[in-house]
């Protein structure tokens, strides 16, 4: 990692900012002055939003565990949420649709309550609403700004999107980021969205599951997979492409280096492509570790998570990620030595 | 009449994409194309949905013709029912493409 960046441009809360605006030396005051126009236009939008979900979030009755699952009966995005038709503490459902959203959306509700205290994607117990059958054959599953909703698949390249607990938990972790770092979704910020989502979604599935790090299978999106296909799955945590000349997904885009970043403007800047370098970071903190990964390299990304800011890309990340290891674990522990080699290893 | 098709993000990422000329396609066939980019919409069309939604699969499709050029671009939230049809036909016969 190279030590000339300067944290300013996400790091930062904005009251020190706005001091450092005022600060005798010209030089530190033009950064801060650019770094607040640069964002000013962004944090307008991010209290709108933030006031937008407050009021748009369903508050659960008893600020705990509270799902509800549609079925959006293949209607489109502006049909949702659909009918209701399960409820927290309502009898499985003959849909295993239905079923999954259900049980997976609250495995993801125990890992973040559990693992870090956390109650809900905001934090105050905001209830968890999915919605099924989007769509016609619909190959994708998205996390609206209020709510889960999943497509069925085509059946050829895939199965229905709530079958992976690992997509389910991707999708609830984008709530949970727009609660808190709040990336924004192109280039390295929306890659580290994705990332972000991407790590916490694997960590459910091995919470749930019980795996160390060297247990877990380090993929995202494997029960999801058609039958027509021989992808084992859509992206992997590994220094390895998921797929490989599959004649329905092709060759897996992901780059695990920054020597090989994406820099194309399709997906977003590829948010879903370069996400693959910091994914590979946190797989070698974990497996360095060792354990079961969400309780230290997890606990290191998720107290990451909770202190980025909008703009921040992936050399941001890597220096909060050293500086929370450093106060979790101690500036000389091995645990930060982990993070500091597993950036290095992806180019940073 | 020419069409480029695209379709990139979303959940899984993966980019897959068609180019047709109905000029090399069965005359049946491309009277049915016909039909469906002329249903589908006469004017190019560009809408997002939430800029707080994420994973959202982002869709273009580009028609040359004769006289001239229309461009649609759309995504999952924002799928205009008129290019339902057309969006399946050319689903069904996109293959996997390197991001462009
Ligand atoms: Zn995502």
């Amino acid at each position: 990692m190279s030590e000339d960046r300067h944290p300013l441009h996400c790091i930062l809360p904005p009251y020190i900012l706005e001091r450092l605006a005022e600060s005798p030396d010209a030089r530190v005051r033009r950064r801060a002055i650019d770094t607040i126009a640069q964002s000013a236009a962004l944090r307008a939008t991010r209290s709108t939003l933030a006031a937008m979900g407050a009021m748009a979030a369903i508050p659960s009755p008893r600020a705990r565990k509270h799902r509800l699952v549609y079925d959006a009966k293949h209607g489109n995005f502006v049909d949702l949420p659909g009918v209701l038709v399960r409820e927290e503490g309502d009898r499985a459902s003959k849909d295993p649709s239905v079923n999954e959203a259900y049980n997976h959306s609250g495995y993801t509700y125990d890992f973040y309550k559990r693992v870090f205290d956390r109650n809900s994607l905001d934090d105050r117990g905001m209830s968890l609403v999915s919605s099924v059958h989007l769509g016609r054959r619909l190959n994708n599953a998205f996390w609206t700004g209020e709510q889960m909703a999943y497509g069925d698949g085509d059946g050829s390249l895939f199965v229905r999107f709530t079958k992976s607990l690992d997509v389910v938990g991707h999708e609830l972790t984008h709530g949970v980021i727009t609660h808190t770092a709040n990336l924004e979704y192109r280039d390295e910020p929306g890659a580290l969205n994705e990332h972000l989502a991407d790590v916490f979604g694997s960590l459910v599935k091995q919470w749930k599951k019980d795996q160390t790090a060297a247990q877990a299978d380090w993929l995202i999106g494997p029960d999801i997979m058609g039958p027509d296909t021989e992808a084992e799955a859509l992206r992997t945590f590994r220094d390895e492409p998921a797929f490989e000349d599959d004649p329905l997904f092709g060759t897996d885009p992901q780059p695990k280096h920054m020597r090989d970043k994406y820099t194309g403007s399709s997906d977003s800047g590829g948010v879903h492509i370069n996400s693959g370098i910091p994914n590979h970071a946190f797989y070698l903190v974990a497996r360095a570790i060792g354990g079961r990964a969400w309780e230290k390299a997890g606990r290191i990304w998720y107290d990451s998570m909770l202190a980025l800011t909008p703009t921040c890309g992936f050399a941001d990340m890597a220096e909060r990620s050293l500086q929370e290891a450093s106060s979790l674990f101690g500036a000389r522990s091995r645990e930060r030595r982990a993070v500091r080699d597993a950036w290095k290893a992806v180019g940073l | 009449m020419r069409i480029r098709y695209r379709e990139a993000g979303g959940f899984a990422g993966i980019s897959r994409g068609v180019d047709i000329d109905t000029a090399t396609l069965p005359e049946d066939e491309a009277h049915d194309v016909g039909a469906l980019v002329e249903a589908a919409t006469p004017r190019g069309l560009q809408r997002e949905g939430p800029p707080e939604a994420r994973d959202l699969r982002g869709y273009e499709i580009v028609i040359e013709h004769d006289d001239g050029r229309t461009v649609l671009r759309f995504d999952d939230a924002t799928i205009p029912a008129a290019v339902e049809s057309l969006l399946a036909y050319l689903q069904d016969r996109a293959r996997p493409r390197p991001p462009e």
